[in-house]
């Protein structure tokens, strides 16, 4: 399904809100592959990720009459999916960022999913290279990993950041900093 | 700023130094082959990273998921009355049986009578033929449908009703958006195509 124009994009969001779930179905199937890639990275487990990826939209459904309109709508799906993912960390106790551990202490995971490969229309470059990193974000402690997923993948900033986690921007540049040191490190073994 | 700033050649690199510590880092890069290898192994870092794919596949569809946890509207006035999914694959079906869409569908989609700079109504009205024919025997081929429920063609159809559910409902967006940008050349595309997925459906 290619992307959605401006307009149509609007008109979808607007028939949705008012109950029709063929045009939510749309947005959903426009959409799911960023949702999921969002989950899936922050979160490194690809059975969690699919069921915040449903907990998003379902979320999205519920607050669609609050959408505004004055940004797009794919940043307010995303930045809720955000919202999603990091309310469930906290619940969960997976997400403290104002802990620096030690390298891996804070609960990293293990190498990264068989599966989780992007679309191979939208990505085709040196494969090997990509699930490298792919393998090394996922094996981040999870505060280094949220931070470096949502800054240098998300491209949010780091006052956003510190709003969407809880925390403050001088934890998120020391996190981000965490991050990408560990990653070199790795990448170079 | 202390012997390696390490810290600093991160926002260095993202561009968030002020003027100030920029040149202050600028200076210390010159003389410092260690923290220059480290804003060479950042840039690279990021270069990296700016090819990772922003979409992936989940492993299964989570649509159906979804869709069980979604609590009806209190006003449902845009969802389609439950009947119009059938009745729309009927008259598709029986387009095809007849060879309508050869005569009006097809050939108006492939565009040869579709100018983008014409009034929209204009425009739309090039693809209403085929519909209007179609929508006037379409009840027929529903009784006939309903028949036969329970059988493989049945439940065949069942299949082309959702998939057909969704192209319908996409043609109707982009009509509504050529109404509200009439001209607009990108909707018309997006219209043909979506006329050529529904034709190819079939």
């Amino acid at each position: 399904m290619g992307p959605l124009l401006n307009i149509e994009e609007a008109l979808l969001v607007r028939r949705a809100a008012r109950g029709d779930l063929a045009a939510f179905e749309r947005l959903y199937r426009t959409h799911i592959g960023r949702v999921y890639a969002i989950c899936v990275r922050l979160v490194a487990d690809p059975v969690r990720a699919e069921e915040l990826a449903q907990d998003a939209f379902v979320r999205a459904w519920e607050r669609l009459g609050t959408f505004q309109g004055h940004a797009r709508f794919y940043s307010w799906l995303y930045r809720l999916t955000v919202n999603v993912v990091v309310e469930s960390q906290r619940s969960q106790g997976r997400l403290r960022l104002h802990e620096v551990s030690a390298e891996g202490e804070d609960g990293s995971s293990d190498g990264v999913p068989d599966h989780m490969r992007g679309d191979s229309e939208t990505h085709q470059h040196d494969p090997g290279t990509r699930l490298d990193l792919e393998r090394a974000i996922a094996s981040l402690p999870n505060g280094a990993r949220a931070v470096f997923v949502l800054h240098d993948i998300e491209g949010y900033e780091h006052h956003e950041i510190a709003e969407m986690t809880g925390t403050t921007v001088g934890t998120s540049k020391g996190q981000l900093h965490r991050a990408r040191r560990l990653l070199r490190g790795r990448l170079e073994r | 700023m202390s012997e390696h700033p390490s810290e600093h050649v991160d926002s260095y690199v993202d561009g968030d130094l002020d003027g100030t510590a920029r040149k202050r880092l600028h200076a210390h890069l010159v003389e410092c082959a260690r923290c220059r290898r480290d804003v060479d192994d950042l840039r690279a870092l990021r270069e990296q990273t700016a090819r990772l794919p922003v979409q992936m596949r989940p492993a299964r569809d989570l649509w159906t998921g979804v869709l069980s946890r979604l609590e009806p509207r209190e006003r449902r006035a845009a969802t389609r009355p439950a009947w119009r999914g059938p009745l729309l694959v009927a008259a598709v079906l029986l387009l095809a049986l007849v060879g309508i869409f050869d005569r009006h569908g097809v050939r108006l989609v492939e565009g040869t009578n579709v100018n983008p700079a014409q009034n929209a109504d204009v425009i739309l009205a090039t693809f209403d033929p085929a519909e209007r024919e179609v929508s006037a025997a379409a009840a027929d081929l529903v009784s006939e449908l309903h028949r036969r429920r329970g059988t493989p063609a049945a439940q065949a159809a069942s299949a082309l009703v959702r998939n057909l559910s969704a192209v319908n409902s996409a043609i109707d967006v982009l009509r509504e958006a050529l109404q509200a940008n009439p001209g607009d050349v990108a909707i018309v595309r997006r219209l043909r195509k979506e006329y050529q997925h529904k034709t190819s459906l079939i």
